[in-house]
């Protein structure tokens, strides 16, 4: 640890903010462990970690602490919701999350130290680290880190792997390494790849259109790493058939009692599939558990969202 | 005479039962109107289970004295059981009666008796001794029986049953009740109740003797009771029509039904949250937005009626013809977020932190754009952060040429987050928030949430 990272660890102590020790950085996950939500405590300990190593002075102890959290998830998966974007938020996710926080490579202050400095540190966990998913994971670091070193591996992870949040990453990683040899497998990425997302706009846009909602995150990157290379990217390429995400949303409506924003996402997103998947939720709502309102309110959100469709302008 | 065990007896007497004269022949061996059968009403016909019951207070017996004092009706005839529970005698001023009943069992408690079970009974008294005779009337001495013929009855109320504030799914429909989105909405209380034995004189008391009661109440709703004899009988409804201005008015209730046994089940009264049918005089705007504006909850954010797909649960926009940054909630603004960094906060604490969440990007976009629109040709990322601010607002250094720099550590749900927002929710958390906006679950405010969907509904 250096001078600049003592003192900020320092700084926290004065302030009473806990930090250092990963038993007591990781304090607030082991005292909430019961709550169901498991990811809450993951993602908390990585606001944690990312909060207190900042910086390239602190980016070997944040790579660590990010390593911890990434065995911790693989170990013991966060079990899946549904985000407020209206993407399932699974292991998948959070895993994408803890590998871009080793290095926040689209940030303005990362600095070619900083890049180093993380690249060195994986460079040497990669010697010590046997998981091959913890090595893919790392090699998604370094590309991140901008090193065109591992450009093939990456490559290799965007077209062939079978996990769609690691192809996401693949394209990520494509995008810090800037390799004029990736376009080919960008492309194809951008126009094949079918792992899909949800997202709702922000609070500050206008709102986005069923059609809009389903997108393929790995064609998101992709485009914008081709974009870097500069190819050009029809807009909307990242837009995919609904059909793709209803699947992996449709799980979600079963993982608790009261899947309001689940049906309202389906319903948002239209389309025989997503409808098919709500009257099915009817039907066992209907069957199995007669005193629970669930079913009317899906009815209800069916109908609604129908009418929201019709009184949409045209197109 | 051992006498052991007192207890009394309340005894009303079937309509129509057989008094047989014992009790007035005993008389008038004695002296007329020394002993009889005072005060039988077809009223008292019926005894009720588990409850009880005062034998002295019902069957009366004028002592034979007839200067004596006391009251007509006694309230505390030592009642003796001699040998066992199942012979107990009456000792009435000097007269010694034995009685025993017959049909469901009874056992005796201190100052009485208690049947626990329903059905039809007969009481069977004899006279056996006068402890002293009292003067003219040592003939009865002689043992006279007779007979009275009772029914034990049990009220059950059946509807509503269960706690509304228990996790108990099943009854939840049975105490927990909901304003329709009819305009005006409708809300039916069901109130049942069973009776045994059944039969029809049972049911036909039961109209007369079984009522029901709401309280306090849902203040400025009208109130009906819908069944065939009002608010009497085994079965009846009642009918709120109009949902009240109060959030107030929402909750907790007594259904109270009067009867032998008076018994109470308490409900919860609710508004369907997703309907527009409140008395605020707004229609457009949703039950939840109306009645939550009513609690600590609120933070003055209005309701934007335009019906917004996919749900965000609220926006901020800059309002060119106000000149001013404002915020919104929409449809969503009420649903679980599912949110870490606001502690997975839902219903009203969803709104509450909604709210705060959407005028902290008012104070935001109020402080990137001196209080004026965003100009695109200052921010080439479109993140609504003007460019000259984007590496050094709050955790500082989002990328002035990227949309989202950061991974979503957030649980935005979306990855990577767009930088206003996660400079928005940053702002919630150490080390960049300088207080928290809201806290989940403050009791006073999960305790006005009476919506449907909602904190406390179908706990």
């Amino acid at each position: 640890m250096n001078d600049s990272c003592l003192l900020l660890t320092r700084r926290f102590l004065a302030l009473g903010v806990i930090c250092i020790t990963p038993a007591l950085l990781f304090s607030h996950a082991a005292s909430a462990q019961s709550k169901a939500t498991e990811f809450s405590d993951r993602l908390a300990a990585l606001r944690s970690v990312t909060a207190q190593y900042r910086g390239a002075s602190c980016a070997a102890l944040r790579a660590e602490k990010c390593l911890q959290l990434l065995k911790q998830e693989m170990k013991n998966p966060s079990e899946p919701h549904m985000g407020t974007a209206g993407g399932p938020v699974d292991t998948g996710y959070v895993r994408n999350v803890i590998i871009e926080s080793f290095i926040y490579s689209a940030a303005s202050n990362v600095s070619e130290e900083e890049r180093a400095e993380v690249r060195n540190w994986v460079n040497g966990a990669l010697k010590r680290e046997q998981d091959k998913d913890v090595r893919d994971s790392l090699t998604l670091v370094l590309g991140h880190s901008g090193d065109r070193a591992v450009v093939p591996q990456l490559l290799e992870i965007l077209q062939n792997h079978p996990e769609g949040f690691m192809r996401v990453e693949a394209a990520m990683a494509l995008y810090g390494t800037n390799d004029p040899s990736s376009v080919p497998a960008l492309k194809r990425a951008l126009n094949s790849d079918t792992y899909a997302r949800v997202r709702a706009g922000g609070c500050l846009e206008a709102p986005l259109s069923g059609e809009q909602m389903v997108y393929s995150p790995v064609r998101a990157a992709a485009a914008r790493a081709l974009t870097r290379l500069g190819v050009t990217v029809p807009k909307g390429a990242e837009i995919i058939d609904a059909k793709y995400v209803v699947p992996r949303l449709e799980p979600l409506l079963y993982s608790h009692g009261r899947p309001v924003q689940e049906l309202m996402f389906l319903a948002a997103i239209g389309g025989t599939d997503a409808e098919a998947a709500i009257n099915r939720f009817i039907a066992a709502k209907t069957t199995q558990d007669s005193s629970s309102d669930m079913a009317e309110f899906a009815r209800d959100v069916l109908r609604r969202a129908e009418a929201a469709r019709a009184q949409a302008p045209a197109k | 005479m051992i006498r052991s065990t007192r207890f009394q007896i309340c005894v009303m007497l079937l309509a129509g039962l057989v008094v047989s004269g014992w009790f007035d022949s005993a008389a008038a061996r004695c002296m007329a109107g020394d002993i009889s059968v005072g005060q039988i009403t077809p009223a008292d016909a019926v005894l009720c289970v588990g409850q009880r019951v005062d034998w002295a207070s019902r069957v009366c017996f004028k002592p034979c004295d007839p200067n004596y004092v006391r009251p007509a009706c006694y309230w505390d005839v030592p009642v003796y059981d001699e040998d066992s529970k199942n012979d107990p005698e009456v000792v009435i001023d000097g007269w010694c009666v034995d009685f025993s009943i017959s049909g469901p069992a009874y056992r005796t408690v201190p100052g009485g008796i208690v049947f626990d079970e329903p059905g039809t009974g007969t009481l069977s008294a004899v006279v056996s001794q006068l402890d002293p005779p009292c003067p003219g009337c040592e003939d009865t001495n002689i043992p006279q029986p007779t007979q009275v013929s009772f029914t034990v009855i049990r009220v059950t109320m059946t509807n509503p049953h269960g706690d509304p504030t228990d996790s108990d799914e099943a009854a939840e429909d049975a105490n927990e009740f909901t304003f329709n989105g009819a305009n005006p909405g409708v809300c039916m209380i069901e109130c049942t109740a069973t009776i045994e034995p059944d039969n029809e004189f049972t049911q036909n008391w039961a109209k007369e003797n079984v009522s029901w009661s709401i309280s306090p109440g849902v203040a400025g709703s009208n109130a009906q009771w819908t069944g065939p004899n009002g608010n009497m009988g085994l079965a009846t409804a009642l009918q709120y029509t109009g949902l009240p201005a109060s959030n107030d008015s929402f909750g907790n209730d007594v259904i109270t039904m009067s009867t032998c046994t008076p018994q109470q089940n308490n409900i919860q009264v609710f508004y369907a949250q997703g309907a527009k049918n409140h008395s605020g005089g707004d229609s457009s705007t949703v039950n939840w937005h109306h009645y939550y504006s009513q609690t600590p909850a609120s933070a003055g954010v209005p309701y934007d009626p335009t019906f917004r797909f996919p749900n965000k649960g609220g926006y901020a926009k800059w309002d060119p013809i106000a000149g001013q940054w404002v915020a919104f909630l929409d449809w969503g603004g009420n649903v679980p977020t599912n949110r870490t960094t606001w502690d997975d906060p839902a219903f009203i604490d969803s709104f509450a932190w909604l709210s705060r969440h959407e005028l902290r990007h008012v104070a935001q976009m109020v402080g990137f754009w001196d209080n004026g629109d965003r100009v695109p040709a200052l921010d080439v990322d479109g993140d609504s952060i003007p460019d000259v601010l984007e590496s050094v607002y709050g955790r500082g250094n989002y990328s002035p040429f990227t949309l989202a720099t950061y991974p979503d550590e957030v649980d935005y749900g979306e990855n990577p987050v767009p930088d206003y927002e996660d400079i928005c929710m940053r702002a919630d958390e150490a080390p960049w928030s300088v207080v928290q906006l809201w806290q989940n679950d403050q009791g006073s405010i999960v305790e006005q949430d009476w919506a449907n969907f909602g904190k406390q509904h179908k706990l």
